[in-house]
C-alpha cells in the first residue's frame, strides 16, 4: 500500500548513511558473484572435462581378446581366443547394441609425403567407427565409408596432429600420402578434440583406413580389438552379457568365463567422473552459500543497527497508528530491496568477468563458465532466502518494540 | 557430380540429404556413378541444382 | 456523535503497574476518569505523578494493568494489538513535547503519516496533510525538511499529523516545553482554536497559564485524581 514511501524513506536512508548502505550491499554483492562465479566455473570445467572424457567415445567399450580361465565342453582352460572381423559383424545382433567396429592396428608403418617421412600407426576399421570413438571428419572432410569397404578403397583419414605434421600449410584432403610405399587417397582430417584417455595412442596421431583394405594390405586373419556402443547408457551391463553369450557360443567358452575377453567400459569411467563432478559442484556451491550467508549476516547486523537507530521513529510509527505488520514488513522490503540490489550487482558482475573470461584463453584448462539457468535459480532463491532470513530477525525485533519505551529515548 | 562426403553408403544403396517442403533435411535415395574417391557422379535422383544438405561437423559435449 | 453517550473517556479504577523485575512502581493507583466529547482540559501534577503514564493509556499507547477503560463505549483494556493501532491511528491525535517528526521527511510527509497507515490514496492524501498544514499556518512550509523547521513550525506539524485522521481526542504532553514562550503562546491559541471548531483536547503541562484557559483541570498527584473545577469546568468524574 505504501511501498512508494518505502521506497522513499530507504533511499534517504541510503544517501544518509552512504559508507554504512555501500559496505551492507557489498556483502551480499562478493556473497552473489561467489555463488554464480563458483557456479558456472563448476560448471564449465565439469563440461571441459567430460568433452575430454568423451574424446574416446561415449559409453563404450574396448573389447581384447583374452584367455579362457574355465573348461569347458570338454576344451582345456588357458585356451587363446583371437577375433576376427566377423566377431564384430556377429555383435551386430546383440540386443541393444548400437554399433560396432573391428580394429585392426598397425604400428610403425611408414608414412612418406614428398620428403617428409613419419613412422604412424594404421588403424583399419568400419565407417562406424566415427561415430562410436567420436573421430570426427572436418569441415570438408569424409570418414572411411561403405564404399571404402566395399571396393578396398586405398584412402585414408588422418588424425590432425599427424596432419598438421606431413602438410605444414596446406589441405590434405585430395592428397596422396605413401604407407610402406603404397599411396593412399586422402579422404579425411579428424577435426581436433580433447582426448583424456587412450589405447593405442592418441587418436591425433593415428591414420585410419579401411578394414578391408587393410586387410588385404598387411595380411592379417586376426583383429587387435572390437568397439561398441550400447543404445542407451544403461543398457550396456545387458549388452556386455550379450556379448559375453553371443562370444561364448563362437568360441566356445563359458559365457560366465570373464577372463576370455578383456573389456574396458568407459561408462564406468563416465558414471565416476560425474558422480565426482556432483560432489565437486556441490563443494563449490556450498563454499559459495556460505559467502552469501556471511553477506546475509552482515546485512541482519547492520538492519538491526538500524532498528536500534530508528527506534524513535518507530515509536512514533506506532503512536501514530503503524500495526506491528507494518513495521516488520517495512523492514523486511528493506533487507530484501538491499539483498536485491547487492544481487543485481553480483549478477552484473559475475556476468562480466564470464563475459571476459574467453580473452584470457583458458578454455582449454578451465573449459568456458557459463551463467546457466541452473546456476542462476541457485543464486536467486539462495539469495532470496538470505534476504527474508536476514530481514526477518531485525524486522520482529522492531515491531516488537514497546512504543512507549521507544518513544522515551 | 558431387562430394562423396555428402553422401551416405548403406545396405549398397546411396542417399543424400535434401529438404523437403518443411525446409527439413530428409534423405532420397539416388544411384551413384563412378567415382574417385573426393567426388562421385550421379546416375540418377538427383538434379544437377538442387542444393544437397551439408551437416556441419559434430560437437562432442 | 459515536457511542459512548457522548462520553470519550471512561476509566473506572486503572491502575498501571511497572515490573522492572526488581522493582515494582504503581504509577496509577485506581484513576476514575470520564471526558465527555468536546472537552478542553489540562492535565496537571508534579514530575513522576503519573500525567504520561495516564495519556499513554488513554491514548492507547500503552495498556493498564487493572480496572476498566472504554473508549467511545468500546472496552479498550485487553484489546488486541492491532485494534488499538487502528484506535491511535483513527481516533487519537498524539502531540508530544519532542514533536517526534521524521527529521528528513517533509511536513507534507509527516502529516501523511496517519493517512498512510490508514490506507488512504496517495492523492487524497496529499490533499489532506497539504489542508490541514494550511490550517495551522504552514501552507508555505510543505515541502521543507522536519530538520529545516523552528520549534513552533515543528509542534504545528505535529499538530497537523495529530488531526490528520480527524480523531476524537487530542492529546499533548506537554507541547509548549521545549518552546519559547512566544512560540508556545501560539501553539496554546492553536489548540483553543480546534477547541472551539469542536476537537476534545487533553493537554497535559507544567505551565501555569494554561489551566487558566481551559475549562477542565484534572490534578494528580501520586497516580490519583482530584479535580479542579475551573471556569465553565465539571464536577471530579464528570457528568
Ligand atoms: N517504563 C517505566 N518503568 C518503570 N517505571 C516507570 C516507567 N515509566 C514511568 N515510570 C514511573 O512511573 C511514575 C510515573 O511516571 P510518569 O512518566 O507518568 O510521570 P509524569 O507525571 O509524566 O512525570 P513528568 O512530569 O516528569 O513527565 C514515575 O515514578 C516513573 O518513575
Ligand atoms: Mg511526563
Amino acid at each position: 500500500m505504501a511501498s512508494m514511501t518505502f521506497i522513499t524513506q530507504i533511499f534517504r536512508d541510503m544517501r544518509n548513511q552512504k559508507l554504512r548502505t555501500l559496505l551492507t550491499i557489498f556483502g551480499i554483492v562478493w556473497g552473489t558473484a561467489a555463488v554464480i562465479l563458483l557456479l558456472s566455473f563448476g560448471e564449465g570445467i565439469q563440461l571441459n572435462q567430460q568433452k575430454a572424457v568423451r574424446g574416446l567415445g561415449e559409453y563404450i567399450v574396448i573389447m581384447w581378446p583374452g584367455r579362457t580361465s574355465k573348461s569347458f565342453e570338454g576344451l582345456p582352460r588357458n585356451r587363446r581366443i583371437r577375433f576376427k572381423a566377423q566377431d564384430a559383424e556377429l555383435l551386430k545382433s546383440v540386443p541393444h547394441m548400437k554399433a560396432v567396429s573391428p580394429e585392426y592396428s598397425f604400428w610403425n608403418a611408414r608414412a612418406r609425403v614428398g620428403r617428409r617421412d613419419k613412422l604412424v600407426s594404421i588403424t583399419g576399421c568400419w565407417p562406424i567407427f566415427s561415430e562410436i570413438r567420436n573421430v570426427i571428419p572436418k569441415e570438408g572432410s569424409r570418414f572411411i565409408n561403405q564404399e571404402d569397404i566395399k571396393k578396398r578403397r586405398r584412402v585414408i583419414f588422418l588424425g590432425t596432429d599427424l596432419a598438421e605434421e606431413l602438410f605444414p600449410d596446406i589441405d590434405p584432403v585430395g592428397d596422396y600420402i605413401q604407407i610402406n610405399n603404397v599411396p593412399f587417397l586422402i579422404v579425411g582430417v579428424m577435426k581436433r578434440k580433447e582426448q583424456d584417455s587412450s589405447y593405442n595412442g592418441r587418436d591425433t596421431r593415428r591414420t585410419f583406413i579401411p578394414s578391408t583394405t587393410f586387410k588385404t594390405m598387411f595380411g592379417r586373419e586376426y583383429i587387435n580389438n572390437i568397439v561398441f556402443q550400447a543404445d542407451a547408457p544403461e543398457r550396456m551391463p545387458t549388452v556386455i552379457s550379450g556379448v559375453y553369450e553371443a562370444m561364448g557360443r563362437k568360441h566356445k567358452f563359458d559365457p560366465a568365463d570373464k577372463q576370455a575377453l578383456s573389456l574396458w567400459d568407459t561408462s564406468e569411467m563416465e558414471t565416476f567422473f560425474n558422480t565426482f563432478f556432483m560432489a565437486f559442484r556441490i563443494f563449490l556451491g556450498v563454499i559459495g552459500a556460505f559467502t552469501l550467508i556471511v553477506g546475509g549476516i552482515g546485512i541482519s547486523n547492520i538492519m538491526n543497527v538500524v532498528v536500534e537507530e530508528r527506534t524513535k521513529e518507530i515509536g512514533t510509527k506506532m503512536a501514530l497508528g503503524a500495526k506491528k505488520r507494518f513495521v516488520r514488513s517495512q523492514f523486511i522490503f528493506e533487507t530484501m530491496f538491499l539483498t536485491v540490489i547487492g544481487g543485481f550487482v553480483g549478477f552484473a558482475f559475475s556476468y562480466t568477468v564470464i563475459n571476459l573470461f574467453p580473452y584470457l584463453h583458458l578454455e582449454e584448462y578451465v573449459g568456458t563458465p557459463t551463467i546457466s539457468v541452473s546456476v542462476s535459480v541457485a543464486a536467486v532463491s539462495v539469495l532470496g532466502v538470505i534476504g527474508l532470513v536476514a530481514g526477518y530477525f531485525p524486522a520482529r525485533r522492531a515491531s516488537n518494540l514497546n512504543p512507549v519505551e521507544a518513544l522515551r529515548l | 557430380m558431387l562430394p562423396e562426403r555428402l553422401v551416405t553408403f548403406r545396405n549398397d544403396s546411396a542417399f543424400v540429404e535434401l529438404l523437403n517442403e518443411l525446409s527439413e533435411p530428409a534423405e532420397t535415395l539416388i544411384t551413384t556413378g563412378l567415382s574417385d574417391g573426393l567426388n562421385v557422379e550421379i546416375a540418377s535422383g538427383l538434379i544437377e541444382s538442387t542444393q544437397v544438405v551439408q551437416r556441419p561437423p559434430k560437437e562432442i559435449e | 456523535m459515536p457511542n459512548g453517550n457522548g462520553k470519550i473517556i471512561n476509566m473506572q479504577n486503572v491502575h498501571k503497574v511497572y515490573d522492572t523485575g526488581k522493582v515494582k512502581v504503581e504509577a496509577l493507583k485506581g484513576v476514575n476518569l470520564k471526558i465527555q466529547h468536546g472537552t478542553f482540559a489540562a492535565i496537571i501534577g508534579p514530575s513522576g505523578s503519573g500525567k504520561s503514564t495516564l495519556m499513554n493509556i488513554l491514548g492507547c499507547l500503552d495498556v493498564s494493568t487493572d480496572g476498566v477503560y472504554e473508549f467511545e463505549g468500546e472496552r479498550v483494556d485487553g484489546l488486541h494489538h492491532n485494534r488499538l493501532a487502528e484506535i491511535r491511528n483513527e481516533k487519537v491525535g498524539f502531540v508530544f513535547q519532542n514533536f517526534n517528526l521524521l527529521p528528513y521527511a517533509s511536513a507534507l510527509e509527516n502529516v501523511e503519516m496517519p493517512l498512510i497507515f490508514k490506507g488512504v490514496h496517495t492523492k487524497k492524501r496529499r490533499e489532506r496533510a497539504a489542508e490541514l498544514l494550511e490550517r495551522v499556518g504552514l501552507g508555505h512550509r510543505l515541502t521543507h525538511q522536519a530538520i529545516e523547521l523552528s520549534g513552533g513550525e515543528m509542534q504545528r506539524v505535529s499538530i497537523a499529523r495529530a488531526l490528520a485522521n480527524n480523531p476524537s481526542l487530542i492529546l499533548a504532553d506537554e507541547p509548549t516545553g521545549n518552546l519559547d514562550s512566544k512560540s508556545g503562546g501560539e501553539i496554546i491559541e492553536l489548540f483553543e482554536e480546534l477547541w472551539q471548531a469542536g476537537h476534545t483536547i487533553l493537554i497535559i503541562t507544567h505551565d501555569v497559564n494554561i489551566p487558566k484557559r481551559t475549562e477542565r483541570v484534572i490534578r494528580i498527584k501520586d497516580g490519583l485524581l482530584t479535580e479542579e473545577a475551573n471556569g465553565n469546568g465539571n464536577g471530579n468524574g464528570g457528568h
